[in-house]
């Protein structure tokens, strides 16, 4: 396949696919920013793979890929903590449940809006229009009249702090 | 004890997908397509200058690579100080061909007099001339 013919199977390939992968990494790993890497990641090996793909269900090779990233990015997480006693006990316990969590929508945004929320002013609205209810800065800066690149900056400032809530919470975790 | 996760097989994933599609799926990031493209294309333009063993900066941080970024930040550092003050510890006992004397050596072999003695020098140089006239003089008179 050329190149060119790859790049335009790729962009097809998000133009149909994104949202249903977005949201299967989202269940997977209840993270917004994981699951966002996780789909960037998701459709970049698709695109270097797309020559082995044998043309069957383009939807279950990529949730596939994605699923399967999701669950080695778990299998990480999971060596970099530590249990203590106490928690080893009740992981012992309740061995009979599935070794995954799985996360509802509602429930990984309904997070996010929390700690948009917690952003300072001029950043949690901004931050809870992209981030929660997917809404385009350009649609943004028409709804607020904030100029485009403002609205950009916020969002890209937010993230970087949301990011960080959520590393934080996790190491502490 | 650790949880053990495995792959889906391929029933469970289109059970997966099913109960994602039946669910209210999330809207993708905005910039998801346009950070992909670029990155794919900042790629290819490097493997076009380079083509070969190349090492390729992953798009996306993994949880784990911003404390080993910071633990490396940390250890340069941390680094850096111990070399300058190693450097300010030995640098004075280190004897340098070309370097600069330093007051103490510039001192020692310079010879100093006091001020009393220049000033006698001083003295002496004005008198020798009038000491001289006077013993001409004698031996005009003489003669």
């Amino acid at each position: 396949m050329r190149k060119t013919d790859s790049r335009e199977k790729l962009i097809e390939l998000m133009n149909k696919y994104k949202n249903l992968v977005f949201s299967v990494c989202l269940k997977l790993t209840g993270d917004y920013f994981t699951a966002e890497d996780i789909t960037q990641e998701t459709f970049i090996s698709a695109y270097e793979h797309l020559n082995e793909f044998d043309g069957s269900s383009e939807k279950a090779w990529l949730c596939r890929i994605a699923s399967n990233k999701c669950i080695d990015y778990l299998k990480a997480a999971e060596r970099r903590t530590t249990p203590t006693m106490e928690e080893e006990i009740i992981q012992l316990k309740d061995s009979t449940e599935g070794p995954l969590n799985l996360f509802t929508t509602k429930d990984v945004l309904s997070q996010v809006e929390r700690k948009c929320r917690e952003l300072p002013e001029g950043y949690a609205e901004i931050a809870k229009m992209y981030f929660v209810k997917g809404m385009t800065a350009k649609a943004i800066s028409e709804k607020e009249k904030i100029p485009i690149k403002t609205v950009q900056t916020r969002i890209y400032r937010a993230r970087d702090m949301l990011r960080k809530t959520v590393r934080k919470e996790d190491l502490l975790a | 004890m650790s949880k053990d996760y495995e792959y889906f097989s391929d029933e469970e994933l289109n059970k997966l997908i099913e109960s994602v599609e039946a669910d209210a799926m999330a809207k993708a990031p905005e910039n998801l397509e346009a950070d992909i493209l670029s990155y794919i294309d900042e790629k290819e333009k490097l493997q076009n200058k380079q083509p070969g063993n190349m090492k390729i900066v992953p798009l996306v941080r993994t949880a784990n690579s911003g404390v080993v970024e910071y633990s490396l930040y940390c250890a340069k550092v941390f680094g850096a100080i111990a070399a300058a003050i190693l450097i300010l510890t030995i640098s004075p006992f280190i004897k340098w061909d070309n370097a600069v004397p330093d007051r103490e050596e510039v001192l020692s072999h310079t010879e100093i007099r006091s001020r009393e003695e220049v000033l006698q020098e001083r003295e002496n140089r004005e008198l020798l001339p009038k000491i001289e006239s006077i013993v001409e003089m004698i031996r005009e008179n003489i003669l």
